[in-house]
């Protein structure tokens, strides 16, 4: 009987364990911010300004994180790579924010393009896309690879 | 295989058949370790984790699981709502719709959001001695305003969630893998809510963060539940670490003041989200001349076995002031998640004294969602 219920421990701390899935694409990205934050970001820093963690610039101002929509290849590479996990588990941290504190995630744009514009043009956004798009109008903080 | 054959294996009686059943639990594992099913939630769309609104009627958007926002003023309608059956080895059956809660969030400025809960419980209970809705209460559970002043300081003032602890800021039963909450976190070591003033912030240590919160009650509650008796004063202290949304830990400290009494609690946490799974514990310790010293402490496990479906087992110990009895329980269930915000439980609790009103032996279920 013990043993049967040490295998089955064992199996199940096997699943639990078991990575989601193959690791999230080899998609490399870039964190973007307005040219006037220009300047380099580390992971943890930009894991906080999207978990709405971290809320306002070194100069007080708003931090105003925009995300890829969920499902996107390249929401899902930032999710996992900044994160350690997908986009979809992310769900229950912004339940529990949006219960607790009335915290909503960062609002999405539907395109690469709709970030480096939205970022171009707001002090105080970040963003991130693919790493093979054209940034020049925006200041790179962090790569992602 | 005949009839006798597949009663004889189950009873465990034919040890020839132990091989096979190890061999299948293996193959299980292997089968649950190895298949690239869909993970579900990892890919979902953003209608179904609340990021995109479903229908605008300008200007209002409803986005799912998370409310009514009304354009350009900050203002958000939601809520939750939980129907409950359970049958229970000395109480009966019970079905009720459990509760209704209202959300209206306001976070129209940067440094300032407010946050109103409004609570309808018991709307309709169906127990073996009673229909109705004789224990129909309504309350304004949470009011409070929130002032971020810096990321390292926050000011929140009104009626919060205590922060004792993790499970007691999940209280929603969206968020939760169980119908029945474990024993210890229902009003029984601190009460669920503050009325008062903290203080709170976060500041980055290594690669995680640093978050502490000072809060006191220092007010008489909103909520008019006759069964509360919520302390006159309290001052709490409380530190957490994370590494992100996956690893929590945390230690509180709180001092209460109940009738010119005073009592201390002790309480750690830790929330561990794994790829495929979570692990959540509270330790609570309490000293208090009325009705005297307590502790108790969960652990609960949660994996995702295929999907959406999730299975959830948790072990609790509690041992009472006075003389009442030390109690064990086990929970074992399953968890459906159509969504995120959406929750289908079913679970079994054995307890190792079934006379227990606090937490009877039974079959606890529930649907529960955010709207």
């Amino acid at each position: 009987m013990r043993s049967r219920v040490l295998l089955l421990a064992v199996a199940l701390a096997c699943v639990a364990l078991a990575p989601t899935r193959l690791a999230a694409s080899d998609l490399r990205l870039k964190v973007i911010a307005h040219p006037t934050r220009a300047g380099a970001l580390d992971q943890a820093v930009v894991r906080a300004i999207y978990l709405k963690q971290r809320q306002f610039w070194g100069d007080g101002k708003p931090t105003i994180p925009i995300n890829r929509e969920a499902g996107s290849d390249v929401r899902e590479a930032f999710s996992e790579k900044v994160f350690g996990q997908g986009s979809g588990r992310l769900a229950a941290y912004w339940n529990q924010r949006y219960y607790e504190a009335g915290e909503f995630p960062p609002a999405t744009l539907a395109s690469d393009e709709a970030v480096l514009r939205f970022v171009a043009g707001n002090p105080d956004a970040i963003g991130y896309v693919a790493a093979d798009t054209d940034t020049d109008s925006v200041a790179v903080v962090l790569t992602l690879r | 295989m005949t009839p006798t054959t597949v009663q004889t294996s189950l009873a465990g009686r034919a040890p020839r058949a132990r091989p096979c059943r190890s061999a299948l639990l293996l193959l299980l594992a292997l089968l649950l370790t190895t298949t690239p099913h869909a993970d579900a939630q990892s890919g979902a769309a953003p209608a179904e984790v609340g990021e995109e609104p479903i229908f605008t009627v300008a200007p209002v958007q409803y986005w799912p699981g998370r409310g009514l926002r009304l354009e350009d003023t900050g203002l958000t309608l939601g809520g939750f709502t939980t129907v409950k059956a359970e049958t229970t080895k000395d109480f009966g059956y019970e079905f009720a719709l459990d509760n209704l809660n209202f959300f209206l969030i306001y976070d129209g400025l940067p440094r300032f959001h407010a946050v109103a809960e409004f609570q309808l419980n018991d709307i309709f209970v169906a127990t073996e001695e009673e229909t109705g809705a004789q224990e129909f209460a309504f309350d304004i559970r949470r009011l409070f305003g929130d002032f971020a002043l810096y990321d390292e300081l926050h000011i929140r003032v009104g009626t919060f969630l205590t922060p004792v602890g993790y499970w007691n800021l999940i209280l929603a039963p969206p968020l939760t893998w169980t119908t029945e909450a474990p024993l210890i976190t229902e009003k029984t070591f601190f009460q669920p809510t503050t009325t008062g003033l903290m203080l709170y912030g976060l500041t980055r240590v290594g690669s995680g963060q640093l978050g502490y919160s000072v809060f006191s009650q220092l007010l008489k509650p909103l909520e008019t539940d006759p069964t509360l008796i919520a302390p006159d004063y309290t001052a709490a202290a409380r530190l957490t670490y994370d590494t992100g949304p996956d690893f929590t830990l945390g230690a509180t400290y709180q001092a209460a003041q109940t009738t010119g009494v005073w009592s201390q609690l002790q309480a750690f946490d830790l929330a561990w989200q794994l790829p495929r799974g979570e692990i959540l514990g509270e330790i609570y310790a309490q000293q208090d001349s009325d009705p005297g010293s307590q502790w108790g402490l969960y652990l609960q496990g949660t994996l995702e076995v295929y999907g959406r479906f999730y299975a959830v087992g948790r072990y609790e110990h509690y041992d009472q002031p006075d003389d009442d009895p030390t109690l064990n329980m086990f929970t074992v269930g399953g968890v459906f998640k159509p969504y995120p915000f959406m929750a289908l439980k079913v679970e079994y609790r054995f307890v190792n004294h079934t006379d227990q009103q606090d937490a009877p032996e039974g079959f606890f279920s529930s649907f529960t969602t955010f709207f």
